[in-house]
């Protein structure tokens, strides 16, 4: 790729220089493929080269990570934000994963199919780092007891490299009624190929998570390198 | 708009409309919103993808499709609001009203957030991210019971919550309540909606209000189309 160059008079044009200014500019596209067809050879994608989608409406940068090249989203892009579709059961002192979520009640957006709507498994397939964002709400206890809600995000299962942060919430039970709190939002460090989040749940005296309004909630944003 | 883009090799013609593809593709820059209007007509009037830059905010936008969407992370706005809100009702929502703090200076984009009636009307789709915080008193001797902190949408007149973050009163004592909402995202297609950010109480006759020294915060930003 040739470097910019300050332009003398007389100096003529040549198809290097249009291929240079071309791919220098806010080039969009009709689809992935589209561009993956155009972006070769002297057109190939190098990084910070920008293109825009007209099948999604979103600007994306192509970012080189450890060799490898991603066409990235732009910083605070949603990636995907869904709610629980159905109440799940919850028991005492051991997480489990949140699940069957849906993404239709807030516009349907899941960037990639990164997140596994089944699973509840965030695996975003650029490298980089992500905000997360979660609700907790469970259905309440019987009254007059205490107990203890818990919630947190989950990184890559329970094994070795694991990772967790969780939030907890005490609460005195009164009377039937849903409890919601928030899980902290926190930035996070992606791989890109393996790394994934899940939004996890404990409580003693609680019998399953909220539905509706009050449902569980998870999201993420990719906020670059 | 000017012609597509093309890749260029050696032995091609260059033309006029080759130049106007260049430029109209480039990392347009504008004074203000009136100079980009008055430049960007005939052989460059925007398209979706189209990106320019306005000197006066500081800030970017693309169009899609009639337009100009500012870029992810954007913020709409940033009030606080420490006036006294009677909250004695039985159960029923309490829209805050008079955010008479504008945390961003003069700064509330487009005018979307009416500070006295608390309604948020943003006019372009795409996905925004609210969050919201409110500090509220309660007097000795007032029933154990729920206090709930919700987003509310009106939608075509109809007032559906989005989301609800509640908090169980566990004491019969006096003292102050901090409630926030979960991190909620909304999908906001074409058309005009509030949204509107409210208290109720789910427990009795209960008098609760905002205080000075901890007052109600309430912001949103814009995280794409």
């Amino acid at each position: 790729m040739m470097a910019l160059k300050d332009w003398a008079d007389g100096e003529l044009l040549t198809p290097a220089t249009m291929n240079e200014l071309t791919s220098s500019m806010n080039m969009r596209f009709s689809s992935a493929a589209a561009r993956d067809a155009l972006l070769v050879g002297s057109l190939a994608p190098v990084a910070g080269m920008t293109v825009f989608m007209l099948d999604t409406n979103m600007a994306l940068t192509y970012v080189v990570v450890g060799g490898n090249g991603y066409w990235a989203p732009q910083p605070y892009t949603l990636c995907f934000f869904a709610r629980q579709a159905a109440a799940q059961g919850l028991g005492a002192n051991t997480y489990a994963a949140i699940t069957g979520y849906t993404v239709a009640d807030y516009g349907g957006r899941n960037f990639g199919n990164w997140f596994d709507v089944t699973t509840g498994k965030f695996t975003p397939k650029v490298p980089g780092v992500y905000e997360l964002l979660g609700g907790m709400s469970m259905a309440n206890g019987p009254s007059g007891s205490t107990y203890a809600q818990r919630a947190g995000f989950r990184m890559n299962g329970t094994g070795a490299a694991a990772f967790s942060l969780y939030s907890e919430n005490r609460q005195a039970i009164s009377s039937d009624v849903p409890v919601s709190f928030d899980v902290r939002q926190f930035l996070l460090a992606m791989n890109g190929t393996t790394d994934y989040v899940e939004l996890v749940a404990n409580a003693a005296n609680v019998t399953n998570t909220s539905t509706g309004a009050q449902a569980p909630v998870f999201g993420a944003k990719y906020m670059g390198q | 708009m000017a012609n597509a883009l093309r890749k260029f090799s050696d032995g091609d013609v260059f033309y006029s409309e080759d130049l106007d593809s260049l430029f109209a593709w480039s990392n347009l820059r504008f004074a203000n919103a009136a100079a980009r209007d008055a430049a960007l007509v005939g052989t460059y009037a925007p398209v979706t993808g189209t990106r320019v830059a306005l000197a006066d905010e500081n800030q970017q936008y693309r169009r899609v499709g009639t337009n100009w969407i500012p870029m992810p992370g954007t913020i709409c706005f940033s009030y606080a609001s420490a006036a006294v809100k009677d909250m004695s009702y039985n159960g029923a929502s309490v829209v805050l009203t008079n955010w008479g703090i504008n945390l961003l200076g003069s700064r509330n984009l487009n005018n979307w957030f009416n500070p006295s009636t608390g309604y948020f009307t943003p006019t372009l789709p795409g996905y925004y991210e609210f969050n919201a915080a409110v500090a509220v008193e309660q007097p000795a001797g007032l029933p154990v019971g729920q206090r709930q902190l919700g987003l509310s949408q009106y939608l075509s007149g109809n007032n559906t919550w989005i989301s609800q973050a509640g908090m169980i009163v566990p004491t019969y004592g006096a003292g102050q309540l901090y409630l926030h909402l979960i991190p909620t995202v909304v999908a906001l297609p074409a058309g005009a909606q509030f949204f509107l950010f409210g208290i109720n109480t789910g427990n009795g006759s209960v008098n609760m209000t905002p205080t000075a020294n901890n007052p109600a915060f309430f912001s949103a930003k814009y995280l794409g189309a």
